[in-house]
């Protein structure tokens, strides 16, 4: 039981990060690998407003994440969409995001270290609560919380708001929604905006457990790739339930075959899915396009 | 004419006996004159090119960065050995094999050294070994702690103790605490994967087994899982063996906040700045085995003032400091060379260190004692019971 909660809540971020990633994808259609070292920079920014001005966690992490999310604006601006403008290939962006993550990466190296840190709510470790056999942590509480409080606020934007049936119209056919009038490139930058967000704000859930270090953006992002294919690319439902397999999944491995095989457990689940279900539980986008 | 000759010959043979008695006479660390006055028998380059290979970024910088220090610390104090000035090279081991060995050969092919400080992570020096070992260039470890670097090559020696020494301070240390039922989570790399097997040999020879005996990936930092599976094992003594403290760190931070509320014990990695500032109050009462210093050494408070505030334990720079003045009296005696340094340092005298005594046994393993301490108000102290 106790792994089955442990998986869930690593899922959670996880799901919270596919969200995101997907986000993006249905509004580009390509791979934004750049996705993970962006919240990563964001983990890093947040510890940087706790340590050095003292402000409280949940202010630093939205600080964090802002800035983050200006810069992932930035990145659409300035470096993919002159080249989608060039009708630069999905394969082509794809490689230059895939540069873009290692140079940001290095940066990152080089002002923090390359050391592992970790990031604390408060200055004391706190036994958890122990319930119906199972023990749940602080964190963990947070963790949950934040997560649910985020679908529940970019389900509501999607589904409530001009701007979010804008997204999804973009999601569904980007040069309808061209042809019908609609600001695509301002669209776009706001869903650069909120999926950047909420990788920040999912890789800083992400730090609390297991603290961060500049290699964990392209751990982010692949889990979040794998994430998206189990649950089927450019569905949100699907990234969520994606993520908390892929979380319960990891977890199972963990106790069943070793620590050593966490890695191997994702992928296999990922190789499955790609063989007998390719197009994900709840699918939307094929891979291929 | 014949004279002039005999005269020339003896004044010569006379300086040859002078140079031959400096040269012989017991080089620094032994109590006499320091390395430069002992290098003129010997003909040195004129510039000594000294290799090392350490952590230097990462997770176990503390270490390589500490052990930078003291090597810094004696090079700056000896700037020459002879007339020869002192080149230091140093090479980021990243504690990983694979970054040890590029160094190794870039050290010894380009840079052209006879003699490497390091590797200082067990991965490290068992990476370089073969190939120090195939070039004849002396390898000189003081951190590196894995019973396989004992049989790692003729040329590779460490001042350091071997974890099969210091497992068994551990296991006799749980033993004698009554401990019944032992869990041991190991990390994926040499050092930890080598103290898991002397682990088990020594609890082994106490009639004993571990109830659960877990590796986890390296640097892992989730450990929640398999603390529940330890939690579930009813350990009552849990040994984590990680490459770096952080790692140790989240280990026992997860196990506080899971409510593990058993002893820890942990190796050499752990005693560091960054294990306390991620494990915090949950350090408290953690044990660790490691070398046993002796602050009471002569030498050894004034040169661990002088040196920056340590990364890791204070003692670990110390070592850095014993190897270079050691090396540094062997290139002054034999002259810069890895084969004569390697039979130096084995006929070697004990050589009194600021760290600790150092007498090379014939795998050239140092027999240092180990100690155990406890993590009491943000620091470790040696157990006094």
């Amino acid at each position: 039981m106790q792994i089955l909660v442990n998986g869930i809540i690593v899922g959670g971020i996880y799901a919270l990060m596919a969200i995101g990633f997907n986000l993006i994808f249905s509004s580009v259609r390509f791979f934004h690998l750049l996705y993970g070292i962006v919240a990563v920079l964001g983990i890093y920014l947040t510890r940087f407003f706790l340590l050095t001005f003292e402000i409280n966690f949940f202010v630093s992490m939205f600080l964090g994440a802002a800035i983050a999310a200006l810069l992932g604006m930035a990145f659409w601006q300035w470096l993919y969409k002159p080249l989608m403008d060039r009708k630069a290939s999905s394969l082509v962006l794809m490689v230059v995001s895939f540069g873009a993550l290692i140079m940001v990466q290095n940066l990152i190296a080089l002002i923090w270290k390359n050391n592992t840190y970790s990031i604390s709510i408060s200055e004391t470790i706190k036994e958890g609560y122990h319930f119906l056999g199972i023990t749940i942590t602080f964190n963990q509480l947070v963790i949950l919380l934040t997560s649910l409080v985020l679908v529940i606020l970019l389900e509501l934007f999607l589904n409530k708001t001009k701007y979010g049936m804008a997204i999804r119209a973009i999601g569904d056919n980007a040069e309808m929604t061209t042809i019908l009038g609609l600001k695509t490139n301002q669209i776009i930058l706001i869903v650069f905006f909120i999926g950047t967000f909420i990788s920040s704000i999912a890789g800083t859930m992400v730090a609390l457990e297991i603290g961060v270090k500049p290699t964990y953006g392209l751990f982010l992002v692949l889990k979040a790739i794998i994430a998206s294919i189990i649950g089927g690319i450019g569905s949100m439902r699907g990234a969520m339930l994606g993520g908390l397999l892929l979380g319960v999944v990891e977890n199972i491995g963990i106790y069943y075959l070793g620590g050593g095989w966490q890695e191997v457990t994702a992928f296999i689940l990922l190789t499955v899915f790609l063989l007998f279900l390719p197009q994900g539980m709840f699918n939307k986008v094929q891979i291929s396009n | 004419m014949f004279k002039k000759t005999t005269l020339l010959a003896l004044l010569f043979s006379s300086l040859f006996l002078v140079g031959c008695n400096l040269g012989g006479g017991a080089p620094a660390g032994f109590d006499t004159g320091d390395a430069s006055d002992e290098a003129a028998a010997v003909e040195l380059p004129d510039v000594i090119k000294i290799g090392y290979i350490g952590p230097l970024t990462g997770n176990a910088a503390g270490y390589g960065q500490d052990m930078k220090a003291g090597i810094e610390l004696y090079f700056s104090e000896n700037h020459t050995i002879g007339d020869s000035t002192v080149e230091v090279i140093y090479e980021d081991g990243k504690c990983n094999g694979q970054d040890a060995a590029n160094a190794a050969q870039k050290l010894i092919n380009i840079d052209k050294v006879q003699v490497i400080l390091g590797g200082q992570c067990s991965g490290e020096t068992l990476a370089a070994a073969p190939i120090a070992e195939a070039n004849k260039v002396l390898l000189f470890s003081s951190l590196s702690s894995s019973p396989d670097v004992t049989t790692a090559g003729d040329y590779v020696f460490r001042n350091y103790p071997s974890d099969e020494q210091v497992a068994k301070t551990m296991v006799d240390d749980i033993l004698a605490h009554g401990y019944e039922s032992v869990a041991v989570l190991t990390e994926q790399s040499d050092y930890a994967q080598a103290y898991r097997g002397a682990i088990a040999r020594h609890l082994a020879t106490a009639g004993k087994e571990s109830v659960l005996d877990e590796p986890f990936a390296a640097d892992n930092t989730d450990f929640r899982t398999l603390l529940a599976k330890v939690q579930e094992s009813g350990a009552d003594v849990l040994i984590v063996i990680p490459q770096s403290p952080v790692v140790g760190a989240f280990a026992v931070k997860q196990a506080a906040e899971l409510g593990l509320n058993i002893q820890i014990y942990g190796g050499d990695t752990l005693p560091a700045p960054d294990f306390f500032d991620t494990a915090k109050d949950a350090a408290e009462g953690v044990k660790v085995v490691m070398v046993a210093e002796d602050p009471s050494r002569s030498g050894y408070s004034e040169k661990a003032a002088e040196l920056p505030a340590p990364q890791s334990a204070a003692v670990i720079p110390l070592f850095g400091y014993d190897a270079a003045n050691i090396v540094a009296n062997g290139i002054a005696a034999v002259g810069y060379d890895g084969t004569a340094l390697k039979d130096y340092l084995y006929s070697m005298p004990t050589f009194k260190g600021v760290a600790s005594d150092v007498k090379f046994d014939e795998n050239g393993d140092n027999n240092v004692s180990a100690g155990v301490k406890v993590a009491k108000d943000g620091e470790f102290v040696f157990v006094t019971e």
